[in-house]
């Protein structure tokens, strides 16, 4: 693993939940808030783990954070009109399925401008719609699912909130950061930036 | 792109679109399934309109809710204007007045009261934190006020800053002021289709109001002398009336208050209240304010009236 000096040629390696490595620079890499938050200044020894997302979706994650680059600082959602065709070629060749990981895995890297615009591309398909009209582009869930889905976000409130628990229990008793295991301080920095962003809203 | 399912994003995200979303996409999407209902009832997405109209008349309502800033149609704007008409077989037909043309359609077995109640207490749910303006205008019909109260008393009082009411009478006044959260008004606005004046029974939540503005469409000596009574008898010195755009002839003042104590750029009259206060009345080109002052305040050489 590489140190996190600031030049753009550093590269890290992104862990994915098959467990497979590949390589990011820097600058890409610095788009996402969650990475700047955790690791732009202590840098990871080994690979950065993102397991929660596969490789496909990391990869593309990264692949609009590598073009957008050079890109001028993110300054709040475009008009999907003022895309440019790259970002249109990048948006359109994705699958539904691919698309909505790439939402998650960006919400959960908080790369702003990626999120940004697949949010608004979703608004866009709804936009003016009324409810028979949006029956026919979002596919509703059956009771089964829902079910899932309730019993999904039931385990995961409590795992979260057992993590943050723990965290908070770890980070009195650790003085360094660097003693965090990397996935809990990923979780802990992704719940602290996510209570910051809610209390926002609330405002 | 292939249907997509909104049951896979994430809430931030989900809430990230639904943010990018006007209030009619937002309620057409509320109505898909529960699992979007829950969120958007939960997180209350999207822009907050913030001013809402409630306007009866004979066998209408009409709807109005748009934001502070944008007062454009939608979808051009924000504003929602809605229309419900009661139709003779009992069922309703609804008015959308639209930037692009306005619509319309039928709603079958639908009470247009109903109907109209409904998108109104959508409207209250939907709002983040306080209202900016609330206006109601109830005609004299009952189920109108039973209806409404059937909603709003289940509820806490709606935070709103300005509460502008037209009134038939008193009673209606006193109907809808308990349910307003007197800690957050900072201006209550009355006006009555009849002749005669209103002042608030529920005078300790209209206390602390900067501004109690009731304007008077027909004003008379006999009005005036009345509402200078009930100031003089109500007790309460943080009582404070004020009319604004005065266009009261100075007979018509003279004639309620006697001659004034002074007359120069504008007429005032004092009258010996309770206690160690004293009514004092004003009225200029700009204002007619009814206030309590303190007897040491009058000053020297002006009468106090009995």
């Amino acid at each position: 693993m590489t140190s996190p000096a600031s030049s753009s040629e550093v590269k890290y390696l992104i862990e994915s939940s098959e467990g497979n490595t590949f390589d990011v620079s820097g600058a890409a890499l610095r788009q996402s808030n969650t990475f700047n938050a955790m690791f732009l200044n202590i840098g990871a020894d080994g690979p950065i783990p993102f397991t929660d997302y596969n490789e496909a979706t990391l990869k593309k994650v990264f692949e609009y954070c590598e073009h957008s680059v050079n890109e001028e600082n993110y300054s709040g959602p475009k008009h999907q009109d003022d895309l440019s065709k790259w970002d249109l070629n990048f948006f359109n060749e994705m699958d539904q399925k691919m698309f909505i990981d790439v939402i998650n895995a960006s919400n959960f890297l908080d790369i702003e401008r990626l999120t940004s615009y697949c949010c608004e591309r979703i608004a866009r398909m709804l936009r003016g719609k009324n409810t028979q009209e949006m029956i026919k582009v979002i596919t509703l869930p059956t009771a089964e699912e829902l079910e899932a889905k309730q019993k999904v976000e039931e385990k995961k409130a409590a795992a979260a909130k057992k993590v943050a628990e723990k965290a908070a229990e770890t980070a009195e008793k650790t003085e360094t950061l660097e003693e965090l295991p990397v996935q809990q301080l990923v979780q802990t920095t992704r719940n602290k930036l996510t209570r910051k962003y809610l209390s926002f809203s609330n405002e | 792109m292939t249907p997509i399912s909104l049951l896979e994003i994430l809430d931030l995200p989900m809430e990230t679109i639904m943010n990018n979303l006007d209030f009619p996409t937002i309620q057409s999407l509320r109505k898909t399934c529960w699992y979007l209902r829950n969120f958007i009832d939960d997180k209350k997405p999207g822009e907050c309109l913030n001013q809402l109209a409630l306007i009866e008349s004979p066998n209408k309502i009409d709807l109005n809710l748009r934001n502070k800033v944008n007062w454009k149609l939608y979808p051009d704007g924000s504003a929602i204007c809605l229309l419900f008409e009661n139709l003779e077989n009992g069922g309703t037909k609804i008015y959308w007045q639209r930037s692009d043309g306005d619509r319309e359609k039928i709603v079958e077995k639908m009470d247009y009261l109903d109907g109209a109640l409904k998108d109104f207490e959508i409207a209250l749910n939907h709002c983040k934190s306080e209202f900016e303006n609330v206006h109601f205008s109830p005609t004299n019909d009952i189920k109108f006020l039973e209806k409404i109260s059937k909603i709003l008393e289940p509820r806490k009082t709606i935070p709103t800053k300005n509460l502008d009411i037209g009134i038939q009478c008193p009673a209606q006044a006193q109907h809808f002021l308990q349910y307003f959260d007197s800690k957050c008004l900072k201006s209550i606005d009355m006006s009555m289709a009849q002749n005669g004046i209103i002042i608030s029974e529920n005078a300790s939540s209209a206390a602390h109001l900067a501004i109690l503005s009731i304007p008077l469409h027909i004003i008379d000596a006999a009005t005036l002398r009345a509402l200078k009574k009930q100031f003089l008898e109500s007790g309460d010195d943080k009582k404070h009336f004020i009319r604004h755009g005065m266009n009261l002839k100075k007979e018509i003042l003279i004639g309620a208050f006697g001659p004034p104590a002074q007359a120069v750029l504008q007429c005032t009259w004092y009258f010996k209240a309770f206690s160690e206060k004293v009514l004092q009345i004003d009225a200029n080109s700009q204002f007619f304010t009814l206030s309590f002052v303190k007897k040491s305040e009058v000053p020297n050489g002006f009468v106090i009236y009995g």
